[in-house]
């Protein structure tokens, strides 16, 4: 991403910046040296220019800061800056009055109208920090902050400039990743450790186990109780056999066993039609026929389901009167017909009138089933005498002195003795009926479709709680291999910095063996004559800084403006040519706030070059200010209170081939 | 700056038992997030191709 500053205008700002704009062209020359005496607000500008690009909260204090005069109410600079290659105005608008600072933009391509706040593409306005905006809009306060023990300023430029800190975005999504896992299986299982993990397994197996083996034990009494009934069926026929060995009494017994099965085939058929007959309610009893008919008189005198139908609170809306007598106006019709749709609806009427009206008729003869039910009592009366008339059939034979059947009889009491428990032992093994599991204290342990939901349910928590888990350690290995890959990147880039910074110092410093041992947090440095000289000089703090900044900035994905403020006031003549030859050429665009003493060195290092252009900005009056291009303006300006100190270094006025 | 992010996650990956798959789409993820290329639910299948042991404490 380039970014690239073609010019800037103050408006009523301290300084006698009432209305001056300074333009760098468009495109801007690469290097631009702004000479500005003490006192016309080189501070200030720069403080501007960090708010504008960062659009940090100003407070009150620091906005009035900005005023040039008490009868001053509103102040403003604007910012030019292209965005690859296109403009955007950024504004900074200054209410002294109110002591408020809001920022606004134009941008080229939406037309230029004026949108509240700093509008840059979300990439930049992310990058461009407070804090990293400091480090390209720069002043010497910034070099020794590198530098300072605590201070983070180096490595966050590191991370920062070359998107480290993207990375992390990954860890705090996969964390919010985790989140969502947890709390959706928080529902099921809490369940996330290898214990807990364990104790599901332990209690899924059990239920499983339990549930197989209780029906391996419902498939044994299954096959018992088939061959206990196929037995009483021969021991039943063997007993027949025996007792038909009697002439006198094989015809009886004949008579009965067929009155029998014709008695079992009444009760059936009587059941049967006992069971149509009471689908309809009103047949089963008077008393329940009379409610019936009760119910739907009420509901005619009721005139339900009508009264609450949405239909009718719509033609109620249209009476003068509301079915309470009093008045309706305009905002209770609007209200009704508000509620109206939380009635009924028509084809839900239509439903309830089918009940309604099958209620009402509801017609039947109770006596039915009383016929049916004496029906019943006689055939089962008799089927309990011939049951009768079969054991003295038996008793007749056993008197005879038959001792092969009274043991068949033994037999068969025993069977079916057993034949009972064990039907009765599978029904509880099988039953589903919730009122049967309750009154024999049934639970997963001794009832299938219990146990089965117990296998189930853990099934499921175990399934949960292992998926979270593996999610877990998952997330867990992939952000601990993020933070690893994104501290060895640190490491490389603050390598590859560090041997960058140190070629530099070595030709900006070759008299000592000035040289960055380390960036941590900040810059550690290490000299030979470091200890002894009882650390650096400011010079070679500032030396230390730009060679920094140059190879921060040298391979970084964004292209941007160096701005600095008296870049050489601090350092001697000789280190002044060697930053004045090395700095410019590793920057795009670099603008240098001046005073006339730093030409010396400095600023006379680019008068051979091409591509700088000069301005000189000086306040013309209490009030007023002016800006001139000319070099040799530039080269000759002595700001006030320069200009006893600087009489005697005039330099000459550059004429012809001279003249960049 | 890429180059350096490579080599790092090359230089990390190395040591670490994942299947390639895992790898590959890790330093495509990270690439991406630099980038400010993130797109949404890259993280989510990432971090499921990732092999672990669900009993190791």
């Amino acid at each position: 991403m380039d970014v690239r500053i073609t010019g800037w205008r103050y408006r009523n700002i301290r300084g006698g910046l009432r209305d001056v704009a300074v333009e760098l062209g468009s495109p801007p020359a690469r290097w631009t040296l702004v000479q500005m005496p003490n006192g016309t607000g080189k501070t200030t500008t720069m403080a501007l220019l960090r708010a504008v690009l960062t659009g940090e909260h100003l407070p009150p204090a620091s906005v009035r800061g900005f005023r040039p005069t008490d009868d001053t109410d509103r102040g403003e600079f604007e910012l030019k800056l292209l965005v690859d290659n296109r403009l955007h105005r950024l504004f900074l608008r200054l209410d002294y009055l109110e002591g408020i600072a809001t920022y606004w933009t134009s941008r080229a391509e939406l037309s230029g109208g004026l949108e509240e706040g700093l509008n840059l593409p979300a990439e930049l306005k992310r990058l461009i920090t407070s804090a990293f905006a400091r480090l390209f809009v720069f002043d010497g306060e910034m070099a020794k902050e590198i530098r300072r023990e605590g201070m983070d300023q180096a490595a966050r430029a590191v991370r920062t400039l070359y998107r480290l800190d993207r990375l992390l975005d990954v860890t705090a999504q996969i964390n919010h990743l985790v989140s969502l896992e947890q709390e959706r299986a928080a529902a099921v299982s809490s369940a996330q450790t290898v214990p807990g993990l364990k104790n599901l397994q332990g209690r899924f197996d059990t239920a499983r186990e339990t549930y197989d083996n209780l029906v391996r034990e419902a498939k044994r009494l299954e096959r018992r109780i088939r061959e206990s009934k196929a037995r009483e069926e021969e021991l039943d026929a063997r007993v027949r056999d025996r007792i038909s060995e009697d002439e006198g009494l094989r015809r009886r017994l004949q008579d009965a066993t067929h009155a029998r099965h014709t008695a079992e085939a009444q009760i059936a058929a009587v059941v049967n039609e006992m069971l149509v007959a009471l689908r309809n309610p009103a047949v089963v009893h008077a008393r329940i026929l009379a409610r019936l008919q009760g119910l739907g008189g009420k509901m005619d005198r009721l005139k339900l389901p009508k009264t609450i139908s949405a239909e009718f609170f719509h033609e109620l809306a249209q009476q003068a009167l509301c079915v309470c007598g009093r008045d309706l106006g305009d905002v209770e019709r609007q209200a009704i017909l508000e509620r109206a749709p939380e009635y009924l609806a028509e084809n839900q009427i239509a439903v309830i009138n089918a009940m309604k009206s099958a209620v009402r008729n509801s017609d039947a003869d109770p006596a039915v089933i009383d016929g049916f039910a004496a029906s019943l009592v006689g055939y089962i009366r008799d089927r309990k005498r011939l049951d009768g008339e079969l054991e003295r059939l038996e008793e007749e034979r056993l008197a005879s002195g038959d001792d092969e059947l009274q043991r068949l009889r033994d037999d068969l009491k025993i069977l079916r003795k057993r034949l009972e428990e064990d039907e009765e032992a599978h029904r509880l093994l099988t039953t589903r009926e919730v009122n049967v599991q309750r009154a024999h204290a049934l639970d997963w342990k001794s009832n299938i479709p219990l146990c089965k939901k117990e296998r189930d349910f853990c099934q499921e928590r175990l399934h949960t709680a292992t998926n979270t888990r593996r999610f877990l350690l998952q997330a867990r290995e992939t952000e601990a291999l993020v933070r690893r890959i994104e501290e060895e990147a640190f490491a490389r880039l603050c390598e590859r910095v560090q041997a960058r910074t140190n070629e530099k110092l070595a030709s900006l410093v070759p008299s000592e063996r000035l040289r960055v041992s380390r960036i941590r947090g900040s810059l550690e440095l290490e000299s030979s004559g470091l200890a002894a000289k009882g650390g650096v000089s400011e010079g070679q703090s500032l030396s230390v800084a730009y060679a920094f900044l140059t190879s921060l900035f040298e391979d970084a994905p964004y292209d941007l403006p160096f701005i600095v403020d008296s870049p050489a006031i601090s350092l001697d003549v000789a280190v002044r040519r060697e930053v004045g030859q090395l700095v410019p050429e590793l920057f795009e665009q670099m603008i240098m706030f001046v005073i006339s003493s730093e030409r010396p060195g400095f600023a006379d290092s680019f008068y051979r070059r091409e591509g700088v252009q000069y301005v000189t900005l000086w306040k013309t009056g209490e009030d007023t200010a002016d800006v001139s291009y000319d070099v040799n303006v530039f080269r000759n300006f002595h700001g006030e209170d320069e200009q006893l100190a600087g009489a005697d270094q005039a330099e000459p006025v550059l004429t012809g081939e001279d003249a960049p | 700056m890429y180059t350096e992010l490579r080599e790092a996650a090359d230089a990390v990956l190395q040591r670490v038992a994942q299947p390639e798959e895992y790898k590959r789409r890790l330093l495509a993820l990270l690439e991406n997030a630099a980038r400010d290329n993130l797109a949404d639910g890259d993280v989510r299948d990432v971090v499921r191709l990732a092999e672990v042991d669900e009993m190791e404490e």
